[in-house]
């Protein structure tokens, strides 16, 4: 052991210091350490949680009645734009890199991520990111306000001074994603414990290894597009004008091109942590988990050929919609497998109703509702009404809030005891959830209706047959905004104080993290396990 | 040293491997980024998305138009439209908004335009075609769109196109839009060189026009050379329904 | 365990579709004011009957996952079954859960892929109507009719900074709406002047994207006359809320009434155009009327503006200074901002009324408080 780490030692890559963490701001700023840079990525986005949300909410103040109420218009389409930059590209995102930063290697017996300091840069690099992109609300003009799908012309031929700062950002962002995707492709192909084979891995590792390959495809993609955007602004070129022999058209086609496996690439860890979960909760393996790795891949695949769904009324020959239709229909065939595995797996269990356990039975329920709209909006002929509508609202925030969100949450209740050594206050975790639960259904659901009957979405201001549903979804998205700060009074609390977790923490639970004692320590498996 | 040493080597060389491979997976995507440009034209081309093909903005070879068959069985509503982008100061309509034309029958439709401002502009037309998949069915021999025009201050023109439909046009569209969108460009051009070059053009003096070869320009940086010889009448794929 | 599975759904099912039958009727009454409008076209009527039969397949489906996970919760607890099962895989069930979606799935394929092509086919239409999406009103113009006009938003100020009590028709309504004949096929052709819109309607089913370069059509038979409104759908800047769309369908004599009336109406204002002998006053009267339907949408009818993005014109230094600055903006626009040039748009006279009016207006007095037709002309020419 002793002559191994001092091999280790000679190694370029390896840790700096073996004993223990360094004192002071410098562990945090210069860590290679797998787990403190999961812990950097978890709070990070924890804090942009509550910026993202705090924008939510300026959105919902504004839509509580008819007529314009603490807003102008431009204030209003700054706070939207910012609001889906900010929750998809600094929440979501990085809070599922900072769980594959924390529990890859727990899972597989590593040591560490294979590569420690580009991880340190990938964190890094994203709170640059973050502030190039917050700084926009100073620069002349204001933020962006294209909508976060910031399409030209309105971004390009008609940008405002930020939209070049944005372009930075997303360019940084990028990078970072870039960084993270390549550190867990190469720890888990290389890294695992012996005995550790591809269809032994955690569900969580194999939905993340697969994000990891979507990452690869298709940041550089959005990077490519930008870099289209930079240029027309700035060197005359005409990527999306029209008068230079370009197309605005093709815009959409490449920001789709990315912005489909995107979605993706917010859920397909979701699914990981919910299949990790359920089977502890119901004391029961895990439903098909052969058939789950390969829906998985197949969702993968199938994402990058669909991207045109989003473009139904932007004018496309009969033949490219009906492809596009079915191509979108097929999808659901691997997510509905998904779906009925997690039922069949709490389907004659023992089940506990632990607080993960919770939020995970939300996930499948919900996440459910928001991919039944998804089939609804999947028949083009129909999408040609939903389109750009609050139904389009309703259904992606049902698959990124009660889904995305909802599964993170599952997955910090269930491993926060290991993270911190000490369990969280369970009757606090059950308030959360079901105060969560409520107002989730309160703030989303209504804008169903709305959306049917009419209401555009990204707009200020609304006619009078909206007013009570929106009224409601406000109160709903106040109500949810509120009990989030439980959630941080929780995490934050169980870091400090709280009865000591036990090595397991649950009854029974699967898989290596649970081998090691908790909270964990700061080096783990440098003698890898062995895998039966 | 140690068997441990070994394989503790053994995982870095294939962490590199992995890396490695996965960093020209990541210049290949971001290559592909921009090669969909060219492949998104070639797209618009075979399906006709977005009413885009390169047949509206580029004429047709001698050869194929010597090889032009009329077919009076039938007649295509063919119906002209002018728009202005961003409230360009110019009055520009089409002199004639309907026509009833045989595919294969050669014929010359003219705009109007007026400069009402007392600055000299350069303009350019942007041609598009509803429904969008007639596109590559419409043959110009010569239209104002395939030039920039220059437009002296208070000046009037008659601007022309010269175009039939190909025979091969499937026989249930029987009405089309051509639509031209006006774009001031005077400030990315410079008028005196362009009137100068559409003096010549006119005038037939001397004047080797590049973009009226085969090899066809397009103002998509990076992909001039990625045009192929498309102009081959006979050998049109006809995949517009 | 596995066959237990099986037989418990399909008992479940059995049984949910009878509740669910007998509950049809009453959900659908009590949702409708909050669901897809029927329309008055035989495409909406299409996509509303395809959209619901996507919605209970969807609520089937979504009723038989509940009812799974929610037996499970009640009857598969610690507390009540200590002793969980062992099962973990079947192929037969998740055969079964693939091919089962896949026919769901083709089943609301085909109607769907019947009615967009239906949709798609715009041939054999009687009126053509092209729309012009403009940052932030409508342009319609009836190609073969010589009949062409900007539609804005109606809705006063005061009601959007709720100073006034707010009307039923509250952000849809317009100053000019479109009309159009009953059981006639009117082809929309779309394109945009600056960025994206998209025409929406829909008691019409119809949505289609305004795109500047490119043209893109739509069709539509509206059944029933009546008035229809719809908003702009693709974010297209600032005041994207704020560009309605109203269609009247009315009857075919009523609409070659209106086509009459307003083809006159052209013939007047190009009378109007080309009067030269214009009294101060008569420019006055012009230009609010001009002011009406060019300016309010940013300006505003009281002449404040809606700062930053839209200055007031009270107090203005360009209104209160010499009048060669004021027609220069309104003849080119002001690059940089959303100021467009009026140039193409208005004829001299109406520049020249409308700079009047907002010279004579508010409380403004400044420098050439009347401005002429002619002084336009020889700006027009330098």
């Amino acid at each position: 052991m002793n002559e191994a780490t001092i091999d280790i030692k000679t190694n370029e890559m390896a840790h700096d210091d073996h004993h223990g963490p360094a004192k002071g701001i410098t562990r945090w700023l210069y860590t290679t350490n797998h787990k403190d840079i999961g812990t950097l990525y978890l709070l990070f986005s924890l804090l942009m949680l509550f910026v993202g949300g705090a924008m939510a909410l300026v959105i919902r103040t504004e839509l509580f009645a008819p007529g314009m109420q603490i807003t102008t218009p431009e204030f209003y389409n700054q706070m939207v734009s910012m609001h889906g930059l900010v929750m998809i590209f600094l929440v979501i995102m990085p809070t599922f890199i900072g769980l594959a930063n924390w529990m890859i290697p727990l899972m597989i017996g590593a040591p560490d991520m294979a590569l420690p300091r580009l991880n340190n840069w990938s964190f890094w690099v994203l709170v640059i990111a973050s502030i190039v992109l917050m700084s926009t609300f100073f620069v002349e003009g204001g933020a962006p306000s294209g909508g976060w799908t910031f399409y030209a012309p309105l971004s390009t031929e008609y940008a405002k001074p930020s939209i070049t700062f944005m372009i930075l950002s997303i360019h940084l962002l990028g990078m970072s994603s870039i960084m993270g995707a390549l550190n867990i492709i190469s720890t888990i192909f290389n890294l695992r414990a012996p005995g550790m084979g591809y269809m032994k891995m955690p569900l969580f590792v194999w939905t993340w290894l697969i994000t990891a390959f979507l990452l690869l495809a298709v940041m550089p993609v959005l990077a490519g597009l930008v870099t289209m955007m930079l240029t027309d602004i700035h060197f005359g070129t005409s990527f999306f004008n029209a008068a230079g022999g370009g197309d605005p058209v093709m815009f959409q086609h490449l920001f789709w091109f990315f912005g489909h496996p995107e979605v993706y690439i917010m859920i397909l860890p979701a699914f990981g942590i919910v299949s990790m979960i359920l089977p502890t909760f119901s004391r029961k393996p895990l439903f098909g988990y052969d058939s789950m790795v390969y829906a998985t891949a197949s969702i993968a695949i199938l994402s990058m050929i669909v991207w045109a769904h989003h473009m139904f009324t932007a004018g496309m020959p009969l033949a490219g919609e009906i492809f596009f239709m079915a191509t979108t229909m097929i999808i659901a065939v691997p997510t509905g497998v998904k779906v009925f595995n997690w039922i069949a797996t709490m389907f004659q269990g023992s089940i506990t109703f632990e607080t993960p356990m919770l939020f995970a039975i939300a996930f499948v329920a919900l996440f459910t509702i928001g991919g039944l709209s998804g089939v609804m909006m999947a028949m083009a002929s129909v999408d040609i009404q939903y389109h750009d509508s609050y139904f389009i609202v309703a259904h992606f925030h049902y698959v990124l809030v009660p889904g995305a969100l909802f599964a993170i949450y599952a997955g910090v209740y269930y491993w926060l005891p290991k993270w911190t050594g000490k369990m969280y206050n369970e009757t606090l975790g059950q308030i959360h959830f079901w105060l969560s639960f409520v107002s989730v259904n309160l703030t989303f659901f209504p804008m169903h209706f709305v959306g049917l009957a009419g209401m555009p979405r990204r707009i200020p201001d609304y006619s009078l047959q909206f007013s009570d549903f929106n009224a409601l979804a406000t109160i709903g998205a106040f109500a949810f905004g509120i009990s989030q700060l439980i959630f941080a009074y929780i995490v934050i609390r169980a870091m400090f104080a709280g009865k000591p977790a036990t090595q397991e923490v649950w009854d029974n639970p699967e898989g290596l993290e649970w081998t090691i004692p908790s909270p964990a320590p700061y080096h783990t498996f440098e003698t890898p396990p062995e895998v039966k | 040293m140690s068997i441990k040493n070994k394989q503790e080597e053994q995982k870095q060389r294939g962490i590199r491997r992995t890396l490695i491979k996965s960093l020209i997976g990541l210049v290949f995507m971001f290559g592909f980024a921009f090669a969909l440009v060219p492949i998104y034209d070639v797209l618009c081309e075979v399906t006709g998305l977005n009413g885009r093909s390169q047949f509206l903005t580029n004429p047709v070879k001698q050869k194929n138009i010597d090889k032009v068959v009329v077919d009076y069985s039938r007649k295509i509503k063919l119906q002209f439209d002018a728009s202005n982008n961003k409230h360009v100061p110019i009055e520009f309509e089409p002199n004639q908004r309907n026509t009833l034309i045989n595919p294969g029958d050669i014929k010359t439709f003219t705009y109007r335009v007026k400069n009402t401002t007392g600055k000299d502009m350069v303009l350019q037309a942007i041609p598009s075609t509803s429904p969008n998949e007639v596109a590559s069915y419409l043959r110009k021999i010569e239209c104002f769109c395939f030039n920039q025009q220059p437009l002296a201050a208070g000046e009037e023109a008659e601007l022309s196109v010269r175009l039939y439909i190909h025979s091969s046009l499937p026989k249930e569209i029987n009405a089309m839009t051509l639509s031209y969108t006006l774009y001031d460009i005077t400030e990315a051009s410079d008028f005196q060189k362009i009137s100068v070059e559409k003096n010549a053009r006119e005038n037939d003096i001397d004047y080797i026009a590049p973009e009226h070869d085969d090899d066809h320009e397009h103002s998509i940086p990076g992909q001039e050379s990625k045009q192929e010889e498309h102009n081959d009448d006979d050998d049109h794929h006809g995949t517009g329904t | 365990m596995i066959d237990s599975l099986i037989l418990f759904a399909r008992k479940l099912l059995v049984k949910l579709v009878a509740v669910f039958a007998a509950f049809i009727p009453g959900i659908a009454f009590a949702i409708q004011p909050y669901n897809l409008p029927v329309g008055v076209t035989e495409t909406s009527k299409e996509i509303f009957d395809l959209h619901m039969f996507g919605f209970w397949i969807s609520f089937a489906i979504g009723v038989f996952v509940f009812a799974i996970m929610l037996w499970s919760i009640i009857f598969h607890r610690k507390s009540v079954r200590p002793t969980p099962a062992k099962f973990s895989h079947s192929l037969k069930l998740e055969i079964l859960w693939t091919v089962v979606p896949i026919i769901i799935l083709v089943a609301l394929m085909i109607p769907a892929t019947q009615v967009l092509t239906r949709t798609h086919d715009s041939s054999n239409a009687e009126i053509d109507i092209k729309i012009t999406g403009y940052q932030w009103r409508w342009h319609y113009e009836y190609l073969d009719e010589r009949v062409k006009f900007f539609s804005n938003i109606n809705t006063p100020e005061e009601q959007i900074s709720n100073q006034e009590e707010k009307t039923a028709e509250y952000l849809l309504e317009v100053d000019k709406e479109i009309v159009i004949p009953v059981n006639t096929k009117v082809r929309f052709l779309l394109t945009s002047a600056d960025v994206l819109h998209a025409w929406w309607v829909p008691d019409l089913g119809v949505k289609k994207d305004a795109i500047p370069g490119f043209i893109n059509e739509m069709w539509t038979i509206v059944d029933e006359e009546g008035v229809y409104r719809g908003q702009c759908a693709e974010l297209c800047g600032t005041r994207h809320a704020f560009m309605p769309i109203v269609v009247r369908a009315v009857s075919r004599p009523e609409y070659d009434d209106w086509l009459a009336e307003r083809q006159q109406g052209a013939e007047e204002e190009a009378a109007l155009a080309q009067k030269a002998d214009w009294t101060p006053e008569e420019l006055l009267e012009r230009g609010k009327q001009v002011y009406s339907i060019n300016c309010i949408a940013c300006h505003q009818t009281s002449g404040k503006g809606l700062p930053p993005a839209f200055p007031a014109l009270i107090g203005s230094s360009v209104v209160l200074g010499p009048k060669a600055a004021q027609i220069d903006i309104l003849l080119n626009g002001r690059s940089g901002t959303t100021m467009q040039a009026f140039g193409a748009l208005l004829s001299d006279s109406d520049i020249a009324a409308v700079i009047t009016h907002t010279r004579n207006s508010w409380g403004n007095s400044g420098q050439d408080q009347t401005v002429f037709p002619q002084d336009v002309a020889a700006q027009r020419s330098k």
